[in-house]
């Protein structure tokens, strides 16, 4: 790959920067620009953090400064929080003072028909090849560095903790719902961005910058709309053969396509167009805001040699939903190997039916879960391994989530799990997502992200064959 | 009836010929191949098929000669350019549908799609966005939800994929060296020998 622009080179300033500014900081505790200082306080940020605000003195016992430009020590990256006339005068101050990264959450620009002010701010940070995120944006968060400049409290809008996925989202609002969401279903998180009006660093600049972010495994896109598709395409084509991008389109309305002379083009809409990018591209694209981390977290797991699809079940019922949502999606039922049916025969007790879907009955412990897994596990004819797990009998215990839970840690099969159920199972099903077991509340959203998976997986292991191909 | 574009990309179309006389259109349908369907030509008959100035599935030499007396017959009143012949699709081929467009995001198009009645009413259509290699055609065919009837379902004879991996390829071609606003082939009549053009429709 060429080398990265600068301003995308710049953009480690912005997710681990050692010292940040926070321009338009406040004393007053609704304002946005609190906001930011209190959760970079809060959040345990081990840099620097400098408040700017012309008035202050001191703002949550951080010695305020007029302008980046009185700060005697270096500093990395800004967050810009003033009003939007301000924004050109203090962004030339970051850039003499040596500012790399820049979060610019002030609105009233393109997004209201202001494209010009927002040119001119664009051309400023081009000056200076700064990484600016923004305008219109909700902010960035990078979990382990604790960087956090999305302007919501945190007792508000819960943070995620320490993974893979990276998320970017063209839409603050939508964005923030989903790192919400993924905070309290335990899903981890490499870094959020909100990348706004995207003047200067765009969805594209930043799929280049995660296809080398050590951190970041998994990269999921929120989009809505594009400013150059072909680049998107070939953007995305370069990086799925190394990580997964899982998409998703909003505003696929047929507007445009009313207007057409011929059939082609009164069926070609803007969800067709991007519908065959993705296609081409091996991106994974969702259809609902559930689909996009149902999608994404299951890339926790070790990617499967194949599809064949191994179900255990303390719910005979469930079991045959799962049978139907996999052959749906185009998966195969696993043919258990005659050393795997004959061990399960000797361990289960003789009403359990061995095959699969292995049913090992409602009266099942976590200890029966526990043989059926290490059974699957050996079995060569299994590329994944399916749990549903009902924690509503009286039989079963707590302990089958450490059991799925290290047989995930083991890396050798994909592990997921299907929990139906409220608030017990829930609780149930935060521990393993913490610890990266994937959990679904259903077979078929289960089979729908397990078949998305396995057709990735397939397309890693052919373009692992041509490129190697290639080097020859 | 002739395509200069579509056989600039060689695309290939029924063969199609105006007899000005009798023998004329007997020899065009022996070299061609039947069935033929003969058609009127004529300024002054624009609905031919209402009019009876189409006939179909000729199949041999005899029928041809009587079905040019006849049509010369019925049109004795008006001027007439010719006799059409046109080599008829076989009854097993498979109308399908090719097309393009230009995408303000991605560029050019392609589209393969079911014709006749599915492509308006069931939609069954797949795109890709231009160049596309042969894999990615043999992808679009597969993804087709009518992709049973082109393997062969029930009986039929398959149609010849490789020709409609091609047809897609030198389509692909067309669109992105032509880039026009629209592009339709429709039908394009499939069958286990190959595939061809009927009728097509560009948008600069």
């Amino acid at each position: 790959m060429a080398a990265l622009l600068k301003k995308i080179r710049n953009l480690d300033a912005v997710f681990h920067p050692n010292s940040i500014a926070v321009i338009g900081a406040s004393r007053e505790p609704n304002k946005i620009g609190h906001v930011i200082v209190k959760n970079f306080v809060d959040g345990g940020f081990g840099g620097k953090i400098y408040p700017i605000n012309p008035n202050a003195e001191e703002i949550l016992g951080l010695r305020s400064y007029k302008s980046v430009l009185g700060i005697k020590e270096k500093v990395d990256s800004a967050v810009i929080a003033v009003p939007a006339a301000a924004v050109a005068g203090v962004l030339e101050e970051c850039g003499k003072k040596g500012i790399k990264g820049v979060v610019l959450i002030t609105g009233g620009f393109s997004e209201v028909g202001k494209a010009d002010e927002e040119k001119k701010v664009a051309a400023i940070a081009e000056k200076y090849g700064i990484a600016l995120i923004g305008p219109n944006c909700m902010g960035v968060l990078t979990p382990a560095t604790r960087v956090d400049s999305v302007f919501l409290p945190i007792y508000k809008l819960g943070r995620p903790r320490v993974g893979k996925i990276a998320f970017i989202s063209q839409s603050g609002a939508v964005g923030g719902c989903i790192v919400d969401l993924a905070a309290r279903a335990g899903i981890g998180m490499s870094k959020f961005v909100s990348y706004g009006n995207a003047a200067v660093i765009n969805e594209c600049d930043l799929l280049e910058y995660l296809a080398g972010d050590k951190e970041t495994e998994i990269i999921v896109v929120y989009l809505e709309g594009v400013k150059d598709g072909r680049r998107l395409l070939d953007a995305a084509r370069r990086i799925t053969p190394k990580k997964p991008i899982v998409a998703i389109k909003a505003g696929k309305s047929a507007a445009g396509a009313e207007a057409a002379k011929s059939h082609t083009g009164a069926l070609a809409g803007a969800a067709e167009a991007y519908k065959a990018a993705f296609r081409q591209a091996h991106v994974i694209e969702a259809e609902t805001l559930e689909q996009l981390f149902d999608f994404a977290k299951i890339f926790d797991q070790p990617l499967p040699r194949g599809k064949r699809v191994g179900i255990i079940t303390n719910g005979g019922g469930m079991g045959v939903l799962a049978t139907d949502s996999l052959e749906a999606e185009g998966l195969a039922l696993a043919r258990l190997s005659d050393a795997t049916n004959a061990s399960l025969r000797l361990s289960l007790p003789a009403y359990a039916n061995v095959r699969n879907p292995l049913d090992i009955i409602g009266d099942a412990d976590s200890h029966r879960y526990e043989v059926a897994i290490n059974a699957m596990m050996r079995d060569g004819n299994v590329d994944i391994i399916l749990l549903i797990i009902l924690f509503q009998t009286a039989a079963i215990d707590s302990g089958v989530v450490n059991i799925a839970i290290r047989a995930s840690d083991l890396r050798q099969k994909p592990i997921i799990a299907v929990c139906t159920g409220g608030e017990y199972t829930d609780m149930h099903k935060r521990i393993m997502e913490s610890y990266g077991v994937p959990t679904y509340a259903s077979p078929s959203s289960a089979m729908r992200s397990i078949a998305r998976f396995a057709e990735y997986a397939a397309h890693r292991a052919e373009s692992g064959k041509t490129g190697k191909k290639e080097r020859k | 009836m002739d395509f200069p574009l579509l056989s600039k990309y060689g695309i290939s179309y029924p063969r199609t010929e105006i007899a000005p006389t009798r023998m004329r259109a007997v020899e065009a349908a022996e070299g061609m191949g039947y069935p033929v369907a003969l058609k009127i030509s004529s300024s002054q008959v624009l609905h031919k098929t209402d009019r009876g100035g189409v006939l179909l599935g000729l199949k041999n030499k005899d029928e041809v000669q009587k079905g040019h007396d006849l049509l010369i017959a019925r049109f004795s009143h008006v001027k007439i350019d010719g006799i059409i012949v046109q080599r008829m699709a076989g009854k097993e081929s498979v109308e399908l549908i090719i097309g393009g467009k230009r995408d303000a995001q991605f560029g050019q198009l392609i589209m393969l799609g079911m014709g006749g009645i599915f492509v308006e009413v069931m939609r069954d259509v797949v795109f890709r966005v231009c160049p596309i290699t042969r894999k990615d055609a043999q992808e679009m065919i597969c993804e087709l939800r009518a992709y049973p009837i082109l393997a062969g379902a029930r009986g039929r004879k398959p149609v010849n994929k490789s020709a409609l991996v091609n047809a897609l390829v030198k389509v692909s071609a067309l669109l992105e060296k032509e880039n026009p606003a629209e592009f339709d082939i429709n039908p394009l009549m499939a069958d286990e020998k190959g595939c061809v053009a009927v009728d097509m429709r560009i948008l600069k």
